[in-house]
């Protein structure tokens, strides 16, 4: 019976631990709001098809390649601040 | 009977495969998308930031170069940003396993427990697990390797193949991409004529990449041998679940109990990276051990000796170490392979070094073993 090994602590860069504490709520919140976006898209598409969204409709529901592309795009949204922090920097 | 398919890779489904639902799809979509971005980052803008350092900052060497980089305020969010990917990563994947725990029980025990089965498996509850293996949660899987919660438990490979698939494929490695089938390749091209009758693969973890060489050699015996008994009993049922006739030892890489001059071939697949250097030695003298006169010997891992590396791509590699969980990455990248085959016993002529392409995608493998005489 062995539970295994834990992951090491990460080091942490910003003065303020709780900033990196912080990004990771960023993470956890992006993640939750993709599940949603998947479950409401797959529920609207079943509509405008005319069925019925039942719990095995939308797990049997697959989404097309359009979707996946809108995916990337706002994960690239949220990520935009990353390269507004290095243009400043830049600049500085 | 499950018919052997032709290539096993990064896309391969089989019973043990967990399914994920509408909400799975959603936040393991999220996560891949979040990875490729901050790679993408990392490529482009820190990259540009590390190449372009003016050398009136004081920055000559890439040591100098990096610690700059470290005090950029992005480099600091894209840490933080990439330590949380890996960390809801390997959440997110337990979330979907858990949840399919009683039908993946329940398949795992059919094809365990099948008469027809061609493979088999061999666990050791008594084996005393070394401290490195027992400490170490590689890429911060939860519980590590070694996770074994007993004699039905399968967790640990469930989680190592879920988490190394949406791991590559958010690194930008491609859904076809196999490091055995890069092995296999690799031999097929510098030892046209060479056939083993039989193959073990050392540190075989899920058995993902042992499938390539049951199905490259399939007159072959092939034996599987590693530590966790977590992974070989997810790897076992997986293997018959495919078709392929597989036979899974838990032992050390190290020690594994075969008989000497027993097998034509020994590999391992990005084993030795995860290992301490003195564990790697006994691995050689294992590999020696192992095979037959006129056998061949390949590890497979990462390129971190390459020595026309960017120094940014080195850098980029040595953030592994502090922040995923890869603690003998660095003493990995500072031995001599070539030099610890030959302590193990092989002739210098007879030992090779090579770079290989991956599969499908961008990286490239070092390739390195020997030919015992």
């Amino acid at each position: 019976m062995k539970e295994g090994a834990q992951p090491a602590d990460k080091p942490v860069y910003f003065s303020d631990p709780a900033l990196q504490a912080l990004y990771q709520m960023v993470l956890i919140l992006g993640e939750e709001l993709a599940a949603t976006r998947e479950q409401l898209h797959a529920l609207i598409a079943l509509c405008e098809e005319g069925r019925v969204p039942s719990a095995d409709a939308l797990e049997a529901f697959v989404p097309d390649e359009q979707f996946d592309l809108e995916r990337a795009d706002w994960v690239a949204r949220l990520l935009e601040p990353l390269q507004q922090i290095a243009a400043a920097h830049e600049r500085s | 009977m499950t018919q052997p398919k032709a290539e096993m890779n990064r896309s391969t489904i089989h019973a043990l495969s967990p399914v994920q639902n509408c909400r799975d799809r959603g936040r393991q979509s999220f996560i891949f998308h979040t990875k490729r971005q901050l790679g993408q980052f990392a490529r482009a803008t820190l990259q540009a930031q590390f190449d372009d350092t003016p050398s009136e900052r004081g920055a000559v060497t890439g040591d100098d170069k990096a610690a700059l980089l470290e005090t950029h305020p992005a480099f600091a969010a894209w840490s933080a940003l990439n330590i949380g990917s890996q960390q809801q990563m390997w959440r997110a994947l337990e979330d979907m396993v858990a949840r399919q725990a009683t039908q993946m029980n329940a398949a795992a025990s059919e094809l365990t427990d099948a008469s027809s089965k061609r493979g088999s498996l061999q666990t050791d509850a008594s084996l005393v697990m070394p401290d490195y293996f027992a400490n170490t949660a590689y890429h911060g899987q939860p519980g590590g390797y070694c996770l074994d919660r007993g004699e039905h438990d399968w967790h640990a490979g469930a989680l190592q193949e879920a988490g190394g698939t949406l791991y590559s494929r958010g690194a930008g490695t491609g859904a076809k991409d196999s490091k055995g089938q890069a092995v296999v390749r690799f031999l097929a091209t510098t030892f046209p004529d060479f056939v083993p009758e039989r193959v073990v693969d050392l540190g075989c973890g899920y058995g993902g990449q042992t499938g390539n060489y049951a199905v490259a050699y399939p007159e072959a015996d092939i034996y599987g041998v590693d530590l966790g008994g977590g992974l070989l009993r997810y790897a076992h049922p997986r293997a018959e679940a495919l078709g392929l006739p597989i036979h899974f030892r838990q032992a050390c890489a190290s020690a594994t109990g075969l008989a000497d001059a027993s097998f034509d071939l020994v590999v391992s697949n990005i084993l030795l990276h995860e290992i301490p250097r003195e564990m790697l030695e006994a691995v050689m003298r294992e590999s020696y051990r192992l095979l037959k006169p006129g056998g061949l010997v390949v590890h497979q891992d990462v390129p971190t000796q390459r020595p026309d590396t960017p120094a940014f791509q080195q850098w980029l590699s040595n953030w592994q170490v502090a922040h995923n969980d890869e603690p003998f990455w660095q003493s990995f990248a500072e031995t001599s392979v070539p030099d610890a085959l030959a302590t193990a016993g092989f002739s210098s002529p007879d030992i090779f070094e090579s770079y290989e392409p991956q599969i499908d995608g961008p990286l490239v493998w070092y390739m390195v073993g020997a030919r015992k005489s």
